[in-house]
């Protein structure tokens, strides 16, 4: 037995059988959710140690599986990780019978899921950047699904994040050199450059910004965001082992400003766009890179202070996204067939219809600007309040940001509420779907009113957080 | 017998790249993938032993082989909006010029950086990268960007021969260059295909 095998390999074989399976989408569905959840259950449940009694039998166990001369390791300082991929790939399958996204969504989300589980135990490290790639290629068909022609928003999303690749390496390439003896001035510029210009093509920093809001506009709403939140967070994480694994890039303090620019950057222009944006969908994508900003602020902060807290934050700050962008998610989702677009011309009069999808849009959105009450606003504020703390200048330009997203939320809810021309259709939605987001809703102002009771969660975990310990 | 045939692959490489570059044909495009793999696995095989260099070439005419196989069943034939007007090319051939004059200077820096590559990889590197780029940057339509994609991809391979040797890589960069053949493919047919399972 080895780890390898339940958490990377079993995932891959079972979405190769839920392709064949692809045309009953019930049943892949609740295969795949159950298969989640005992994935997460064996995660926190199966003892890390060299051998594994099961009633009269005796395995032996590894947690260090040898591919092709390199390792991938799944140890016990992994297994929190993994209890939360697998259980948000559960919570993404769960609702799939409700809103019908593509037959391909379930099968290769499943692949896709079990590539990053790869990439988080590859050794060295490095590789876990052509893992990625191996996702995003994965990820083409559910985000440009058959039928429909592909737009340009999936064109710019190949590129980047292809291109985004080999800049990395040849970064941690570059970097690995400088640790064994420190460069030329030259040498250190073009390490710097290949991982910034890597990074930046990944994460859709300004001005390699531009595939999310059209990929959110062009693709189904829900494996979009399946995709804003797993991509981003894989790649935030192999950014914080490069910090981890060179301490000399994590000591040199142009790193940290280099990390407090580029968030800024992103909160501000993903704030502008979001203020006079006129899609709800598009609005979904500046929300994401407004939260990209904002987690690369955490790390800025992390780097200079070295405090517990922001590493937390940080950590702390993926739960309140993955929740508002499920949310958000569904909640379009479930508009689909039933609107004629996302723009706010065609959503006028949607409150008095469908009230709870409209609120449950509008709490998402206030989240991801950081409205007090809200789950954003406690990791949104520590954030704001460390930045402050090296410069006022930055924290205002990072309100401000938020605040853009802020008027945009504010402007779909007056184009919800406000008279129709033409009255919108009523059409029937899920009570399951109801429910959904009446507890998601609920959740946002669980985790919003009571922060503390995540953060214990969350630093409950053991080992949760060796990446820069 | 590599380092002989070394020049020779790396002017191959900018011959191809510069020909995709310029081409409206599918045809010629795929045709010239084929032939800068073979220029591409000389430049690598100075690294690489040779087997794990055969690896880079099979996996490279596989994906030209998808991509032209894809490029078939959707293409009757060239429309006139796919021609490129005598200025186009011109532009085009004006930038490949450049990036190949931009290769014999950079190319240089390029071996300050990594001392493990020789001078031809240097060229054979940047060419590919340069004209890969210019390519993606001149283009909408998912075949070119994966042709695009598929060229920048072989430069980098070159130059990421040289500085590692691992077979999970050689592997790895193998099925990336399959995988996106295959999304190209998927993108040129997705409209005509039906989400029916």
């Amino acid at each position: 037995m080895n780890s390898s095998y339940i958490w990377i390999f079993a995932p891959l074989v079972l979405s190769g059988i839920l392709l064949l399976l692809r045309r009953w989408i019930t049943i892949v569905a609740i295969i795949a959710t159950t298969a989640s959840v005992l994935l997460a259950v064996l995660a926190a449940w199966l003892p890390s140690q060299e051998q594994i009694s099961l009633w009269r039998w005796v395995f032996p166990f590894s947690e260090t599986f040898l591919v092709l001369g390199r390792r991938l390791v799944l140890s016990s300082t992994d297994r929190p990780a993994i209890i939360i991929i697998y259980l948000t790939a559960a919570l993404w399958f769960g609702a799939v019978p409700l809103l019908r996204p593509s037959r391909l969504f379930v099968p290769l989300s499943m692949a896709i899921i079990a590539l990053f589980t790869a990439a988080i135990a590859v050794e060295p490290f490095l590789f876990a950047a052509l893992l990625i790639e191996l996702a995003v290629l994965l990820s083409i068909p559910i985000l440009a699904p058959p039928g429909r022609a592909p737009g340009r928003g999936i064109l710019r999303y190949l590129t980047f994040q292809t291109l985004g690749m080999p800049f990395i390496l040849i970064a941690g390439f570059l970097l690995a050199g400088l640790e064994i003896s420190p460069g030329e001035p030259i040498y250190i510029a073009v390490a710097i450059a290949s991982l910034a210009i890597g990074f930046a093509l990944l994460l859709a920093v300004f001005p390699f910004h531009t595939w999310i809001p059209m990929l959110a506009e062009e693709s189904h709403p829900y494996p979009a965001a399946f995709i804003f939140l797993l991509l981003p967070t894989g790649i935030l994480l192999l950014g914080l082992n490069f910090l981890d694994t060179f301490t000399w890039l994590y000591e040199n303090p142009n790193s940290e400003l280099l990390l407090q620019v580029v968030g800024t950057v992103m909160v501000v222009t993903a704030g502008i766009w979001a203020a006079t944006e006129k899609n709800i969908a598009r609005m979904m994508g500046f929300a994401v890179l407004l939260d990209i900003g904002f987690s690369l602020l955490a790390i800025s902060l992390l780097i200079r202070s070295e405090n517990e807290t922001y590493r937390i934050l940080f950590f702390t700050g993926l739960v309140p996204r993955g929740l508002s962008l499920g949310v958000l998610a569904l909640a379009l989702s479930s508009l689909i067939g039933k609107i004629r677009s996302f723009d706010l011309d065609d959503v006028r009069g949607l409150a008095k219809i469908y009230p709870v999808n409209s609120i449950a849009i509008v709490v998402a959105i206030f989240c991801f600007a950081g409205l007090p009450l809200l789950a954003g606003f406690p990791i949104k504020l520590g954030v704001i309040e460390g930045v402050s703390g090296q410069s006022l200048a930055i924290a205002i330009w990072v309100i401000l940001g938020a605040f853009g997203l802020l008027i945009g939320g504010i402007r779909a809810s007056l184009a919800m509420v406000s008279d129709e021309e033409e009255t919108l259709e009523s059409l029937p939605v899920s009570r399951f779907l109801v429910i959904f987001l009446v507890i998601g809703v609920v959740l946002l102002f669980l985790i919003g009113l009571l922060p503390n009771l995540l953060m214990r969660i969350i630093t409950g975990f053991p080992g949760a957080f060796t990446l820069l310990g | 017998m590599m380092e002989t045939l070394s020049l020779p692959a790396a002017i191959l490489v900018f011959i191809t790249g510069t020909i995709i570059l310029v081409s409206w044909d599918w045809r010629i495009s795929i045709g010239s993938l084929v032939v800068q793999y073979v220029g591409v696995f000389f430049l690598v095989a100075l690294s690489w032993p040779m087997e794990l260099a055969t690896v880079k070439l099979i996996a490279g005419w596989m994906a030209s082989a998808g991509l032209a196989l894809a490029m078939r069943n959707t293409s009757a034939g060239i429309s006139a909006s796919d021609r490129l007007l005598i200025s186009d090319i011109l532009f085009r051939v004006i930038a490949a010029i450049l990036t190949g004059l931009f290769a014999i200077t950079g190319g240089s820096k390029i071996i300050e950086l990594f001392p493990e590559i020789s001078r031809e990889q240097g060229y054979g590197a940047i060419v590919l990268i340069v004209l890969g780029l210019i390519h993606l940057g001149l283009t909408l339509k998912s075949s070119r960007v994966v042709i695009g994609l598929l060229t920048v991809l072989s430069g980098f391979g070159i130059l990421y021969a040289a500085v590692e040797s691992s077979i999970l890589i050689a592997g790895l960069l193998a099925v990336i260059t399959m995988s996106l053949s295959i999304v190209g493919a998927y993108l040129l047919n997705a409209t005509t295909l039906e989400d029916t399972g």
